[in-house]
């Protein structure tokens, strides 16, 4: 075997190892255009996993593959980092954006707006179309109180409710603080390595 | 000079209470008529024998289409087939492709619709499916091993009508635009409030608009009924009394309308201005549309009137008339950054004359 069939092999695993999870995930979670991942797939997946502060946002011009699009570099800065490697200001490509009266829309991309502060699991900068977990799942949001929330603005009350939906999430007397979902990001993360 | 002053029936809607949501915090929708969807499905993935006896992806899209058609009110989709899809082409292509348009779908990314505008004018929808997902097409629960097409292009659809997830926006409602549904495999009652408040008409309220001179000018529609009763975001509709004597040829209302028939949604912040014209002017069928191009492109408007024979043309860019731009066409050669902006086109015959709706260029960075 040489070494392009050996790399065709490793790529065939490859997907067939991401459409098995697909099918384990997709009955569980009855996802409609995005399978959302749990909280230690969302971990696991995440290159880096930071807290940090909108600060301001640009969108370009961009052309791959010929195909013509729009995308935003949103920029934030970091408070913490809670998996990988970031500096103290990160910037996220996001397809999609406006430009004078041009503007692409894309459906579940996240939309940020300055001195917001969020929980951000990302992967793929710059290749993907949203550079997050599952889309718009690896984004979380801070409040003021120090308390964290869903992507859809539910307060989470325990990690095990990432990924479901409202109607599925357990009842808990509380919104999670901030510092407490940090800390189970780093023992998911260490228990993972 | 005399003013002629006109009272107008305006109709609009009463809003349903809300628990839809929209793409973008404003409403953005269709003219209305026909949303013409280029199926490349079974082009771009290999028909096959689904679960539901279907045997090719189209013609699950236009089961899907089928849905969404029988509520949508004003506008309908219509399908065809063609080859070639791409990102800012102003088509509105559907196909499977391993990538957005060159980005990546990113893990369990199912689908994605992207939708163009340029300023308040929808020019393009394209649903992109993820062609490294097991796909089939059944009704009842989600089934493991294998993701429901149709239902997934029933939520990407309600995108191309205008809709987003209602549960991003905080509402907790039984929909399948719902960004995490539960075993739904249609649309429910929220979708299709959604969809008819986005498209619908109803409501009556009166107001007067000054035509001047009497059979053909330009006025400024305030959005606002005297009785100050209509809600900002409702549709309305100006129709002239009969035999007035013109008509409205031109309008920058995004909203549907028709020669007899000014439509627009109601914005405090927003004058809509109607240009109108006796009834003997030249008749337009076809504005000239908005498009993108990259620098060095060809680009051309087109203008299609009834009865063209006879008729003389001046183009405009920004209000200002273009040396020598005198044909029904426009043609640039070799697009630049300064060429975006609003082109439009004055159509003069023995008769009198008719002035088109602006189209916008977009020149991109390449």
């Amino acid at each position: 075997m040489n070494i392009c069939s050996v790399k065709r092999l490793n790529g065939v695993v490859v997907r067939a190892l991401f459409i098995a999870a697909i099918l384990v995930a997709a009955p569980a979670l009855n996802a409609t255009s995005v399978l959302p991942p749990d909280f230690n797939a969302m971990v696991r997946q995440a290159d880096l996993i930071f807290t940090g502060r909108m600060t301001g946002q640009r969108a370009e011009w961009r052309k791959i593959e010929g195909q013509r699009s729009i995308v935003t570099l949103v920029r934030f800065e970091v408070i913490g980092v809670h998996k990988g490697r970031g500096g103290p200001v990160i910037e996220l490509q996001f397809l999609g954006g406006k430009i004078g009266q041009a503007s692409l829309d894309v459906d579940s991309i996240p939309k940020f707006h300055v001195d917001e502060r969020v929980v951000l699991f990302v992967e793929q900068n710059g290749v993907a179309a949203s550079p997050l977990v599952g889309f718009f799942h690896g984004k979380f949001n801070v409040l003021t109180d120090g308390t964290v929330t869903h992507h859809d603005g539910a307060p989470l009350g325990d990690v095990a409710d990432i990924g479901k939906s409202r109607a599925r999430r357990g009842s808990t007397p509380r919104a999670m603080a901030h510092d407490e979902f940090a800390g189970k990001i780093r023992g998911a993360t260490q228990k993972a390595n | 000079m005399r003013k002629l002053f006109v009272v107008l029936s305006v109709l609009g809607i009463i809003a349903n209470t809300r628990a839809y949501n929209f793409i973008v915090s404003y409403p953005l929708r269709w003219a209305g008529g026909e949303v013409p969807l280029v199926l490349q499905l079974d082009d771009t993935r290999t028909p096959d024998f689904l679960s539901d006896g279907n045997t090719s992806w189209d013609d699950v899209a236009m089961e899907a289409v089928a849905i969404w058609n029988s509520v949508l009110p004003t506008i309908q989709f219509s399908t065809t087939s063609g080859p070639g899809h791409a990102n800012g082409n102003e088509r509105n292509e559907i196909f499977f492709s391993p990538s957005i348009y060159g980005h990546r779908f990113g893990r369990g990314v199912l689908a994605v619709t992207t939708t163009w505008h340029i300023g308040d004018e929808r020019v393009e929808g394209d649903t992109i499916f993820n062609s490294a997902i097991p796909w089939d097409s059944y009704r009842g629960e989600l089934q493991s091993g294998s993701v429901d097409f149709r239902r997934v292009a029933i939520h990407e659809f309600g995108h191309i009508v205008g809709l987003g997830h209602p549960d991003q926006a905080r509402q907790v409602m039984v929909s399948v635009m719902n960004s995490i549904i539960s075993d739904l495999d249609t649309i429910a009652n929220d979708d299709v409030f959604g969809a008819q408040a986005l498209y619908a008409t109803e409501t009556r309220h009166v107001i007067n608009v000054a035509v001047d001179p009497p059979q053909a000018g330009v006025v400024l529609v305030k959005p606002t009924a005297p009785d100050g009763k209509m809600a900002r975001g409702a549709l309305a509709a100006l129709t002239p009394k009969p035999n007035r004597g013109f008509r409205f040829n031109f309008w920058d209302a995004p909203d549907p309308s028709s020669s007899r028939v000014l439509k627009f949604r109601a914005y405090e912040d927003r004058d809509i201005t109607a240009h109108f014209s006796s009834n003997t002017a030249p008749r337009i069928i076809s504005h000239p549309k908005s498009q993108f191009a990259s620098v060095e492109d060809f680009v051309t408007f087109r203008i299609k009137i009834a009865n063209a024979r006879q008729a003389s043309f001046q183009w405009q860019f920004e209000g200002t008339d273009i040396p020598g731009a005198t044909e029904s066409a426009l043609t640039l050669q070799g697009a630049q950054h300064w060429d975006s902006g609003l082109y439009s086109v004055t159509v003069r015959t023995a008769k009198g004359e008719t002035q088109s709706k602006p189209a916008r260029l977009v020149v991109d960075d390449y």
